[in-house]
């Protein structure tokens, strides 16, 4: 087949233009350090990449979230265990309260300072967070959930759980709601036909303190079990909020090692390998090399030379 | 001749052509489309020398354009090919990279939006936190708009491009016109110069570069194009003739080319044009760029209205419902286009959901409850419209139903306004109308055979599973007994109206006044048995024993109230009976016979209906009266109401008039009348005004003084027929006899205590029924008034066939809203048994029985779940979470819309991954492509370079040899001069 001297020059030229391509590609490459200069070079891959960010980000928006939850844990926490050194004192109170020995003003010293008591109580059920948010309202985060009307506490906020997104599939939920940390007390009264009532955590602690005013030795005695149970449900709610923040550190651990997968997939699967890619190159310039010194010698053979 | 010289000269001579020849293939070595020419020698005829033949010389047969057209048509085809594939490619890796990009990729953006929901979900009652979702909305729209900005721009660049294709095609026809044009002048092939040919495949190749064209040669070298694979269609050069080429955009940025665009009759839309840059072009139009506005477009779409959906759902930061969240903007465009966001007050974002249940801080159980809401399916039995189709509520349209102890009618779906169902009884039939958990409204007592029928476990009527009867609301809806508030009644029924008035002369509206009720029944049945004892009531009064007829009941309302029948202070009653004839029914002519009541009429003198009339009043009166009415109808009426006899004798048809025993009815009339208990008193410093006419208290002393002097008022203004009367326990009535309203001025008579009848109620008493209410000719009617709040089950008890009409108007009803204005009470008591109470009135929504293993209780849609042990007397509240603005239910659902198949089987993300990976494939596909077809056009150009193609070597060659046949010719001459020279000097 004959070649045309316009084919053979044009040939010659296209194979150096495309040698040249191949290596602005590779050095590309090589100074972004990514296999992948546009998105349309490899869609597949790229979309690949797209989808590896987009977990990860997701990973690390469900660890920020649980961290934002387990600080409010560690507030409600705090509070819950003051509450608990409270309850201690009023248990140590009664019981002095309910020594027969003592006399009237003594009982009435005790009251004053169950009193006081009382109303550090209060204040830690109402307690608020930073952004001024009741910590034990449920989902009512402004409204105060224990409100004194006439000398008497009721609870007024709700149960509505918080609900967060966990790391794998699902949600974890959180419920440290007032009516169930600062909990009621079944009360069998023998003196009203064995009616159980459901009595209030601060009735129950008002009473008491009237008890000890009166100097009324079965209700006092009534209001040292009572104390019992209120200690022992905010010793719950707490064991709870501490298996809580143990299941958060877990998820939140998982989520890290989690992250970190698909970190190192998505290193395999954008980044350069370097070593390869410089041998490539480095084939690559020597063939460009080899094709213009090749067009350079035999363009420049010509019958023509030969012709004296 | 074939002497030395000339043979000689003739080699010069070719040679030299030869040698031009080759030196013409040298100096275009780099010409663009020149095709080699060689030059082929012929040997000149052989002149005869005797017996032999002696050569005369060579001469060019023709100089050669070397030229295969089968391997050029080939070049100019894998031209097109190669040529389509490159603006696909770049266009397509474009549209690629703007949304595979990490900037731009809107699963990043997405994602991040879903992220924000997240954050939210976890400090809902920030404002920051609120404010930062709003802002990510935002961004999220916007990246929508950019993107759809963007493959706006390319899709306007592209056209761009496909516009310019027309321009340079059209140059190029002319130019082809103009070459074949000068081809025309030559017949034959050989002989039309080389160049020209080559010209004209130039242009051909750059033709097809832009468009695949198909050719024909005709035997001159002219050249037909046709732009369609075939020539019928589409050929823009014929002969000397070039068509334009015009490209036409329609509504949906559809492409099509057009030949001779701007002439009328000339006109021809191309269709399917392919191959070259325009080809590409098209291509990436159809198979990329609308694929991906349109997949763009669904995906904002769906994003919207799923985020939407879920955001209406929940309630904001003080307990509003959630708008939109996603609007699109008025200045139209596509939804990609236009997406932006509608809520801009962070308070409004809709974090919270709708509904809350609290448990009673004080249960001795300690369960909590959780809740959800799906929205109810409709009842299974059809709504009340589908069954009795129309608002005719004649007995005539009635709908026929069998009746088999208790059949299920109808639904009265919640919306419903004013609803009013008819039942036309065939024997003992009744209207049974509850709610879905059994309470009933209207209807008799179920016996335990009914209710066990309906509450059947497979019934499917609409009953809620575990529902339990109840007559607590049954027919009493006045007192503390009522169902939700709600007025209801059965029986028969009249209301006063409000009644525009209007000016007599300007018939403009002047005001509304109240018309009196009136309730008037249908003709009394023609034989009928007695009235039961207290079978039925009036106004809730029970009507005495002495009641057996309707002429007793007309005397019975009609006499003064006794102590205890207020209610129906103010009604009269009276029978009515009119018969209207249609004029045209009745036929003058002397011998017409006419019996009324047994009297035959005397026609002498009556030749008109007027004339009818006068006659029959004057024999029949006073109490029959005929009279023609403005219409043409005579009508005949008894002032007592008593039947009316038609009776023709022997042929009925001279006297063309209904005959018959017509009956009367019964017609009772409600005025506003009011009633004075007492008269207070001192009456010193206290004025009384009726109707603006003040009435002197001067004498009055007690309420007997009273009624005089009100009456001696109004004697002398007789025109009001205001009367004043004191009944026998010493009560005064005040009232109108027109019916017309009385307004009561002064302090004497506080106008809000004074009683007012309004309406008339037949209803049932004990063992009342509608076949009883049928013996004083009155239908019976379920009312449910108002709207109804709830669905409510209408069903039919009695065997039978029972006639049925209704009308009622259907009003748009959100069960969600309704649920949120509702909030009731759960309370469990003794044996698992439960009771939802309405919190507003107190009404006993549902009676049921808990079961502790499901734990969890449903109601209208809502299902509340119980975490641990009830106990009796737990409560739980339900209400529409007004305050609960730490809940972060809804948003919730909105982060985990990133998870849910919402397009197909695909997440929107995936959904967005699979569109871009499309157009990548496309754009792959067409680089391998344009890889392969690059091969193939080199190939062929080989083919053809290797065929017309010059290379220099061989010309050198050439050269060469030429130079040295045209020495070797010349040394042929050199040597014929010198043998002449000898011949010559040899003389």
């Amino acid at each position: 087949m004959r070649i045309s001297t316009a084919y053979f020059y044009d040939h010659s030229t296209q194979q150096v233009v495309q040698a040249q391509k191949r290596i602005t590609e590779s050095q590309a490459q090589l100074s972004t350090g990514k296999k992948l200069i546009n998105p349309s070079d490899e869609p597949d891959r790229a979309l690949l990449v797209d989808r590896f960010r987009s977990s990860i980000e997701r990973q690390e928006a469900v660890k920020t979230n649980l961290n934002t939850q387990d600080r409010r844990l560690s507030s409600q926490e705090t509070a819950i265990s003051s509450s608990v050194e409270v309850m201690l004192r009023f248990k140590e109170l009664t019981v002095q309260a309910s020594n027969d020995s003592l006399a009237p003003s003594d009982r009435e010293a005790i009251a004053i300072e169950m009193i006081n008591l009382r109303a550090q109580l209060l204040e830690l059920a109402n307690t608020r967070d930073d952004l001024g948010h009741y910590l034990f309202s449920g989902a009512s985060a402004t409204t105060e959930p224990f409100v004194e009307t006439n000398g008497s506490v009721a609870y007024v906020g709700d149960q509505t759980s918080t609900r967060l997104t966990a790391a794998q599939k699902g949600h974890l939920s959180f419920t440290y709601s007032g009516s169930e940390v600062f909990g009621r007390v079944i009360r069998n009264d023998t003196s009203t036909q064995n009616q159980a009532q459901s009595v209030g955590f601060f009735d129950v602690v008002d009473d008491l303190i009237t008890a000890v005013q009166g100097s009324q030795p079965d209700d006092i005695r009534r209001g040292l079990a009572e104390t019992d149970q209120l200690f022992n449900t905010l010793n719950l709610s707490l064991v709870q909020l501490g298996a809580d923040r143990n299941n958060i550190t877990q998820e939140t651990s998982i989520i890290e090692s989690t992250v970190l997968n698909l970190r190192n997939t998505l290193s395999g699967i954008e980044d350069l390998d370097y070593a390869e890619a410089v041998s490539r190159m480095n084939r690559e310039m020597l063939a460009m090399e080899a094709a213009m010194s090749s067009f350079a010698k035999s363009s420049q053979l010509s019958l023509f030379n030969y012709m004296r | 001749m074939s002497d030395l010289l000339s043979l000689g000269a003739s080699g010069i001579n070719a040679y030299q052509r030869a040698l031009a020849t080759v030196s013409n293939n040298i100096a275009n070595v780099a010409t663009d489309g020149y095709s080699r020419q060689t030059v082929s020698f012929q040997s000149t005829t052989p002149k005869a020398y005797g017996t032999n033949y002696v050569g005369t010389g060579v001469g060019i047969e023709a100089v050669v354009r070397q030229y295969d057209a089968f391997i050029e048509s080939n070049l100019r085809g894998s031209l097109s090919d190669l040529k389509s594939q490159a603006p696909l490619v770049n266009y397509a890796n474009r549209v690629v990279d703007l949304m595979a990009d990490e900037s731009t990729s809107l699963t990043l953006t997405m994602g991040k939006f879903f992220a924000s929901a997240r954050d939210l979900a976890a400090e809902p009652a920030s404002l920051i936190a609120r404010n930062v979702f709003l802002r990510s909305a935002d961004s999220t729209a916007s990246s929508f708009r950019l993107i759809a900005e963007q493959l706006d721009a390319i899709e306007a660049e592209s056209r761009i491009g496909i516009g310019d294709i027309p321009k340079s095609v059209n140059t190029l026809a002319e130019q082809l016109s103009l070459v074949n044009k000068q081809l025309g002048r030559t017949p034959l092939l050989e002989n039309q110069p080389a160049e020209l040919l080559d010209e004209r495949d130039r242009l051909l190749r750059q033709m097809s570069e832009q468009i695949r064209i198909r050719t024909q040669f005709a035997n001159n070298g002219e050249v037909k194009v046709s732009l369609t694979d075939n020539f019928d269609q589409g050929v823009i050069v014929e002969r000397d003739k070039a068509q334009t080429l015009g490209l036409e955009v329609s509504g949906d940025s559809r492409v099509s080319m057009v030949l001779n665009p701007y002439s009328p009759d000339k006109r021809e839309t191309l269709g399917s044009l392919g191959g070259g840059t325009l080809g590409g072009l098209l291509g990436f139009r159809e198979q990329v760029l609308k694929p991906m506005q349109e997949n763009l477009n669904l995906l904002a779409k769906t994003f919207m209205d799923e985020v939407n959906a879920i955001h209406r759902q929940g309630v904001d930061a003080v307990g509003r419902p959630g708008e939109d969240l996603f609007t699109l903007a008025s200045t139209g465009g596509s939804v990609a286009q236009s997406l932006g966001v509608g809520v801009v007050d962070p308070q409004r974002v809709a974090a919270a959901s709708a509904f809350r249940v609290v448990a009673e801080p004080l249960n001795q159980g300690g369960s909590l409850a959780r809740i959800a809401y799906t929205a109810p399916p409709p009842a299974p039995i059809p709504a009340l419209q589908q069954v009795v189709t129309g608002i005719n509520t004649h007995p005539d349209a009635s709908v026929l139903i069998d009746v088999q102890t208790i059949t299920p009618l109808a639904t009265v779906a919640a919306g419903s306004k004013d609803t009013v169902i008819y039942l036309d009884p065939d024997g003992d039939q009744w209207l049974q109308v509850m709610t879905r958990d059994g309470r009933q409204l209207l209807g008799k007592d179920l016996t335990p055979t009914e209710w066990g029928l309906l509450s059947a476990p497979d019934a499917k009527n609409g009953l809620a599973a575990g529902a339990s009867y109840s007559t607590t609301y049954l027919n009493d809806p006045a007192g503390p007994n009522s169902y939700l508030g709600l007025s209801y009644f059965i029986g028969a029924r009249a209301q006063s109206l409000p009644v525009s008035e209007f000016d007599p002369q300007s018939h403009l509206e002047t005001g509304t006044r109240t018309s009196s009720a009136r309730l008037t029944g249908e003709r009394l049945p023609t034989s009928m048995s007695a009235l039961g004892n207290g079978t039925l009531t009036l106004n809730g009064i029970a009507l005495p024993s002495s009641v057996d007829s309707p002429q007793d009941l007309v005397n019975w309302i009609n006499s003064t109230p006794t102590a205890g029948q207020e209610a129906r202070i103010g009604l009269s009653a009276k029978l009515v009976n009119s018969v209207a004839i249609d004029g045209k029914a009745i036929r003058l002519a002397s011998d017409s016979v006419l019996y009324l009541n047994n009297r035959q009429i005397q026609m002498a003198g009556v030749t008109s209906l007027s004339d009818l009339a006068q006659a029959i009043s004057s024999q029949m009166g006073p109490n029959l009266q005929a009279s023609l009415a403005g219409s043409g109808e005579l009508v005949l009426s008894t002032l007592d109401g008593s039947d009316i006899e038609i009776e023709g004798v022997g042929s009925p048809e001279l006297f063309a008039l209904p005959e018959g025993n017509f009956r009367g009815r019964l017609q009772i009339d409600a005025s506003p009348h009011y009633l004075v208990k007492t008269l207070p008193t001192p009456l010193t410093g206290k004025s009384l005004s009726i109707n603006g006419n003040a009435i002197s208290l001067s004498g009055v002393t007690n309420l007997t003084t009273l009624a005089q002097a009100i009456n001696a008022r109004f004697q002398s203004q007789d025109v009001q027929h205001v009367r004043a009367t004191v009944t026998a326990s010493g009560e005064l009535i005040l009232g109108t006899l027109d019916g017309s309203e009385l307004s009561i001025g002064g302090n004497l008579l506080n106008a809000n205590q004074l009683f007012k009848a309004n309406k008339i109620e037949l209803g049932f008493g004990t063992g009342g029924s509608p076949a009883e209410l049928e013996k004083l000719g009155f239908r019976t009617a379920a009312y449910l008034d108002g709207v109804m709040p709830e669905d409510l089950l209408v069903f039919v008890a009695g065997v039978g066939t029972a006639r049925v009409t209704a009308a009622s108007t259907v009003t748009e009803f959100d069960t969600q809203a309704s649920l949120r204005n509702s909030p009731f009470t759960i309370e469990f008591g003794a044996n698992n048994s439960y009771t939802i109470t309405d919190k507003a009135t107190g009404t006993r929504l549902a009676e049921r029985t808990y079961d502790p293993v499901s734990r969890s209780i449903s109601y209208r849609g809502l299902t509340f779940t119980f975490n641990s042990v009830v106990e009796s007397g737990d409560k739980f509240y339900f209400d529409n979470n007004r305050n609960g603005n730490g809940d972060n239910t809804n948003i919730l659902r909105v982060s985990d819309l990133q998870d849910e198949a919402v397009i197909g089987s695909y997440t929107l993300t995936e959904a967005y991954v699979d569109f871009v990976q499309r157009a990548g494939n496309v754009a792959q596909q067409a680089s391998l492509a344009e890889k392969t077809l690059g091969v193939v056009y080199d190939q062929a150009l080989q083919m053809r370079e290797s065929a017309a193609g010059v290379n220099l070597d061989e010309e050198a060659a050439d050269l060469i040899r030429f130079q040295q046949a045209y020495q070797a010719n010349a040394k042929v001459i050199q040597v014929a001069g010198s043998v002449f020279d000898v011949l010559l000097n040899s003389l």
